[in-house]
């Protein structure tokens, strides 16, 4: 009997009083793991806003839910920092505000990785396994296919590809699906600020 | 024109230009109608409801005991202002045919908590700004003159009662130029309507039922072949039943009916063909029939499978077009919403919107708007619209 598919965790409607609205499938896993980690999956739902370029109509979207509207008290907003911490999250602000949000909805945002440095959710996943003797695999193929002409994106770009490596010696070899199956150590210190961002919601 | 409540179908025309005004003056023309706003105060559940904006096909959407039909009541009340037989029209449409001699049992319903002591204020905003509104309430029948050239006796009541005080329903219409003022008066256990018949507007329906009156449609399909346009129904009718080869009206038994060629030897009564085609039919009929107006449809999805719902839309879309017909229509169906998305996504002017009612508590209902591109993140991400 073929594996039954499982239904994509992040899409559907309003279900919980509070909200964790990501970017993509892979911060959708790997915050579905995370909150499973901290025993909050139940507390909290998970929803795909599909890309920071949506993010102002989504949010439009989910203001005018009649579902959004009677049961959400708090929402917490996830991006990418990519080369701005500074600059996603005063984006991040102004859709916000554009979005007409009731005012009694709390709200919340994590500018990843950090809050304050340029990246994304793949460096901080590297952070929390930079001390993993794999990641010497890692780099020597990085650097092996260097070697031979591939050319591989500077700084915080090549996380992306640093974390597929990686990610491809997992059984579920995804960044996003490998944190189902440990991938990322959650108790390394790195995701402190974020689980106490996912808890404070 | 609704002249008689006892030959009420399950949808009405309204104010159907009469070829015998044509001597006399009217205040409008054949301007279309086109609604773009309407705020809507004291009208049934409705203590106060602004919605908007209205393009030229609407969804109106939300719970169960909403307000869903109340708006398209409150539509089909504005789109005929002066004609005050049509309070009553609305009560059939809901089942009540028989009335004591009460005006509070007659008319009450359409006051917000039955309180007729209150006014019904319904106004509407154009495309051009210009508004319009319609005040619906109870005064004392002894104030009013009704000539007897526009009595009009239309129905006795259920029980008498003598000793009753004249009452009347008052409908004071407004426009930028003129005020109509008619009347449907419970007198002697008896309605009287004084019909100002002056203001020519053009015909709106409002359907309700699963399928159409089949006199109606045979009639509506007759005025059609009379200036030789049955092909554009047949054409947008083939949208979903593809054997479709014409269609003719054949007198019955039961009198007039439209019957189809499917290309089995026989033509087929429409009543024997599915609920889908005869539900499209009414509809489109409905529409050429109101050319310029209005056409108010409960529950459009009724009768439709599902995959058969972006065919008619697209007719719906095509007649509504070539008439110059603005469409309100309610539904609760996920594929209603999806099939007019798909649709009316792919028109480069929007033509479409979606207004969403939920109620806020007792007193409050809200619209809520959402564009296209809302409904588009709304499929796409699965928040619920219905």
């Amino acid at each position: 009997m073929p594996p039954v598919k499982q239904p994509y965790p992040c899409r559907g409607n309003v279900a919980s009083s509070k909200l964790l609205l990501v970017e993509g499938a892979t911060p959708c896993h790997f915050f579905t793991a995370a909150t499973r980690h901290l025993g909050i999956a139940d507390a909290l739902q998970i929803l795909d806003y599909g890309g920071i370029t949506e993010l102002v109509n989504y949010l439009t979207t989910l203001a005018a839910n009649e579902a959004f509207r009677s049961k959400v008290e708090s929402i917490g907003i996830v991006r990418d920092a990519e080369g701005d911490a500074l600059a996603a999250a005063t984006a991040l602000e102004n859709a916000i505000q554009r979005a007409n949000i009731p005012a009694p909805v709390r709200r919340s945002k994590f500018i990843l990785p950090d809050n304050v440095s340029a990246g994304n959710i793949e460096s901080l996943c590297l952070r929390s396994v930079a001390t993993s003797p794999v990641m010497d695999c890692v780099n020597n193929f990085i650097n092996c296919a260097a070697e031979h002409g591939i050319v591989w994106a500077d700084g915080y770009e090549r996380d992306k590809a640093l974390v597929q490596v990686f990610a491809s010696t997992r059984d579920r070899p995804y960044a996003g699906l490998a944190a189902y199956k440990g991938a990322w150590p959650w108790d390394s210190p790195v995701f402190a600020d974020l689980f106490a961002f996912l808890q404070a919601l | 024109m609704l002249d008689s409540f006892g030959e009420v179908g399950n949808y009405e025309r309204v104010d159907k230009p009469n070829e015998g005004l044509a001597h006399e003056s009217f205040s409008s023309t054949d301007e279309a109608i086109m609604i773009r706003r309407v705020v809507l105060s004291g009208f049934r559940g409705f203590k106060k409801l602004s919605v908007g904006p209205f393009y030229r096909v609407n969804l109106i959407v939300g719970r169960n005991n909403v307000g869903k039909t109340t708006l398209l009541e409150s539509l089909f009340l504005m789109a005929g202002p002066t004609n005050p037989s049509l309070p009553l029209t609305l009560s059939h449409l809901r089942g009540i045919d028989q009335f004591r001699n009460d005006p509070g049992e007659v008319w009450g319903w359409l006051f917000h908590r039955k309180d007729i002591g209150q006014k019904i204020e319904l106004s509407s905003e154009l495309p051009n700004g210009k508004t319009r509104t319609l005040i619906l309430s109870m005064v004392d029948a002894t104030s009013i003159g009704l000539s007897s050239k526009k009595r009009k006796i239309i129905r006795s009541m259920l029980t008498a009662s003598s000793g009753d005080k004249p009452i009347s329903l008052e409908m004071r219409y407004r426009d930028d130029k003129e005020i109509f003022v008619n009347t449907a008066s419970l007198a002697e256990s008896k309605i009287e309507f004084k019909h100002d018949r002056t203001l020519r507007v053009p015909t709106s329906i409002l359907i309700t039922g699963r399928s159409g009156n089949p006199t109606e449609n045979a009639e509506r399909y007759s005025k059609l072949e009379e200036v030789g346009h049955e092909r554009d129904v047949l054409g947008s009718l083939k949208r979903i039943e593809p054997r479709l080869k014409r269609m003719a009206v054949l007198v019955t038994g039961s009198g007039p009916i439209v019957h189809c060629d499917i290309d089995i030897g026989h033509m087929v009564p429409m009543n024997y063909m599915g609920d889908g085609i005869g539900r499209l039919l009414t509809i489109l009929l409905s529409i050429a029939d109101s050319a310029k107006g209005m056409v108010l449809i409960d529950e459009v999805e009724m009768g439709f499978h599902y995959s058969a719902m972006v065919e008619a839309w697209k007719a719906i879309q095509e007649m509504a077009r070539y008439y110059d017909v603005q469409i309100v229509a309610t539904t609760h169906n996920w594929e209603c919403i999806q099939a007019a998305y798909a649709v009316f996504s792919a028109e480069d002017e929007p033509n479409f919107v979606m207004h969403r009612l939920d109620r806020r508590d007792d007193e409050e209902i809200e619209s809520t708007t959402y564009t296209l591109k809302m409904i588009e993140t709304a499929l796409a991400s699965g928040l619920e619209v219905r």
